[in-house]
């Protein structure tokens, strides 16, 4: 007698075997080794990435009285650490996708040198953060750009998607003339143009300081539910205040988001106070000392955070809660 | 009806059975292997790096104990020297014919201005004291994360080294054997930069006080971080157990900590003036936790805000108590 067809595989069974080996066969894909790094740092000297409109503005960058020390680098999350070390920390949270670097130094000699950065962030909010996260004590804006600055030794901007820092050997006269305009040159040869979040003219300008605007695009204020956090600081009559605005996809998110972020105040030791106007719908929490004042406007979550002057953090409160109420209006 | 079977149906269905599971068992053992290499994969499949099982050398030097001086100025040389007269000169630590390795943080392509990386004043001078001191030979070392060459040429730490004829040890890939770290739980089998290391007599760490975007700080223990080869950044994810590993595998004779000019934000790269501050100390320490205890609070750090700190006390690497080893204070301004 002839055995039951034991090595005969039902068609189901032929399909599910072929859908869990296409499933393998695309998490191997997924997770194949990166490729070396020395592999990735000459790809673009080859042209590999001269598609990609940063490298090839540095490509084509020209500095009278300087010349490239070596081909333009190119790197992706998987070998960017090897270029910037731990500061990809930083990046990856605001959308890193690339960074173009290239070196030039001095014809003449000498020590003289730049490094150009180029991180493409895949949107002007990351770029924007970028920036204004970094932006140093002392910085002063550039004339080609309200989004660009000089710090000393080196230029920051962000322009695009993309965010740019020129970095100086020195703080030479003549090196950061050099800087400056590698940097106008730069904003001349990459595509678009500086481009500032929507949410940024939603501040009252009166008392901000301009500089002090900024978007956080993770674990605002420590609190992981803020990841678009945008700052700003105001000063009347010699106190500084700190307000933000938090956009959320609905009132109802907005809400949500409020509730969320006072009950993470009351997890770390915040206090509810009262407020001066019971139906002012306003929460104010004493915070070691410091004040922290929260609301809703419509879809937007807003307040002020480690306020010292009480009034003052209520006067910057009153007037955002005012011009956002303007920008809500049909 | 099928379901009623012969004997012999029954055993060739077993054996069947047998067969698929045996070979669905050799796929899943080869899937799992697959995917084990390529979560942790090698440094180099190309060129295989072999297994170091000898205990790395430790470097301190018994008599001496844990010490610690903190020059006070702005000028490095200065600094350097008295704060080693200061622990007994120079001689303490370097006796004549040792091998010295300056393991300097050579990490980056950037000008010595922006305090990314060891000051070449120091690695220049430290070189000469050693020499003078009657060592044979002294070598300044780092696997940088970028380039070597560009790393030491652009830093000012290849010149540096030149001047003082010293030698510039760039890490070939000879110069690698695998490691397991005893007590480490990161460090199995993993590259490390050995030749340098079984070559040396004398291991002194030079680096200065930064910002870290991930470490909260990159100081003395950080600094191992640069005698590891492989893919290192794999253990980014765990930093803070990691440099406690290091702190435990390093064992120098003694640490050069540079504040004289901190970097106090965006670091580990800075790129600004704006991004240091004048802190004006440098700290010459056998004891790399206290060294970096003391470090933190120039950037002003407490030490419970530095958790590597604790994990390499664990580590039985030093202390974080280092008012205890009484440092010598000498202002050099």
């Amino acid at each position: 007698m002839k055995a039951i067809t034991s090595e005969k595989v039902s068609r189901p069974e032929r399909i599910v075997s072929l859908v869990i080996l296409l499933l393998l066969a695309g998490a191997a894909f997924a997770l194949r080794p990166h490729r070396p790094f020395t592999k990735a740092r000459n790809d673009i000297a080859r042209g590999a990435h001269s598609h990609e409109p940063h490298a090839a503005a540095l490509a084509t960058l020209e500095l009278p009285g300087f010349e490239p020390a070596g081909p333009p680098e190119f790197f992706r999350i998987d070998t960017v650490y090897e270029k910037i070390d731990g500061k990809i920390e930083f990046y990856e949270p605001l959308g890193f996708l690339s960074l173009a670097a290239r070196r030039w130094v001095a014809v003449r000699g000498g020590r003289d040198s730049l490094e150009i950065y180029i991180f493409d962030l895949g949107s002007i909010e990351g770029a924007f953060a970028a920036l204004t996260l970094q932006r140093r004590t002392g910085a002063r804006q550039l004339p080609f750009s309200e989004l660009a600055d000089l710090s000393e030794n080196s230029a920051f901007f962000a322009h695009d998607r993309f965010y740019v820092e020129v970095v100086g050997a020195s703080d030479s006269p003549a090196l950061v003339a050099t800087v400056t305009e590698a940097a106008a040159r730069l904003a001349d040869l990459l595509p678009g143009e500086p481009r500032w979040p929507a949410e940024t003219a939603w501040f009252p300008r009166d008392g901000l300081l301009p500089e002090s605007l900024s978007l956080s695009l993770a674990n605002g204020f420590g609190f992981e539910k803020f990841h678009r956090l945008f700052l700003a600081r105001y000063q009347w009559d010699g106190s500084s205040t700190q307000v933000f605005i938090h956009p959320a996809d609905s009132p109802e998110a907005a809400r949500a988001l409020l509730d969320a972020w006072c009950d993470f105040l009351k997890e770390n030791g915040a206090r509810p106070l009262k407020t001066p106007d019971p139906l002012d719908d306003i929460r104010v929490f004493d915070l070691f000392g410091s004040h922290e004042i929260v609301f809703v406007e419509g879809r937007t979550v807003a307040g002020a955070h480690q306020a010292g002057n009480p009034a003052a953090a209520m006067r910057a409160v009153h007037a955002l809660r005012e011009a956002l109420r303007e920008i809500g209006k049909p | 009806m099928n379901h009623i079977l012969s004997d012999d149906a029954n055993i060739q269905s077993r054996r069947a059975f047998l067969t698929r599971a045996a070979k669905s068992g050799a796929a899943l053992v080869a899937l799992g292997y697959g995917a084990f290499r390529m979560v942790r994969p090698s440094s180099d499949t190309s060129n295989p790096t072999p297994t170091d099982a000898t205990p790395l050398p430790d470097f301190r030097v018994p008599k001496t104990g844990a010490r610690m001086a903190i020059a006070e100025g702005p000028d490095r040389r200065r600094g350097l020297v008295a704060a080693i007269d200061a622990l007994g000169g120079i001689r303490t630590f370097i006796a004549p014919g040792d091998r010295v390795l300056l393991k300097v943080n050579a990490a980056f392509a950037m000008p010595p201005a922006l305090g990314a990386t060891a000051h070449p004043e120091l690695v220049e001078t430290l070189a000469h004291l050693c020499l003078d001191a009657g060592a044979a030979e002294v070598a300044v070392t780092d696997h940088p994360i970028h380039e070597a060459a560009s790393c030491f040429r652009f830093s000012g730490i290849g010149e540096a080294a030149r001047a003082a004829r010293a030698r510039l040890w760039l890490p070939a890939a000879r110069d690698f054997g695998r490691i397991t770290a005893p007590g480490s739980r990161l460090i199995r089998d993993w590259p490390v930069l050995v030749g340098p290391l079984r070559w040396a007599t004398k291991l002194i760490g030079v680096t200065p006080v930064k910002d870290h975007a991930r470490a909260v700080a990159s100081m003395s223990l950080k600094n191992w971080y640069g005698l590891i080869g492989g893919p290192r950044a794999v253990f980014h994810q765990q930093i803070h157990d990691f440099i406690g590993d290091l702190a435990a595998l390093f064992r120098p004779t003694f640490v050069v900590l540079d504040g004289t000019m901190s970097m106090f934000r965006n670091g580990p790269t800075g790129g600004s003036l704006a991004d240091l501050k004048p802190t004006h100390r440098l700290i010459v320490s056998t004891d790399p936790v206290a060294a970096d205890t003391f470090g933190a609070t120039l950037l002003d750090h407490a030490p419970e805000a530095v958790p590597f700190l604790a994990r390499a006390v664990a580590r039985e690497a030093g202390t974080m108590e280092w008012e205890r080893l009484n440092p010598i204070r000498i202002p050099t301004s």
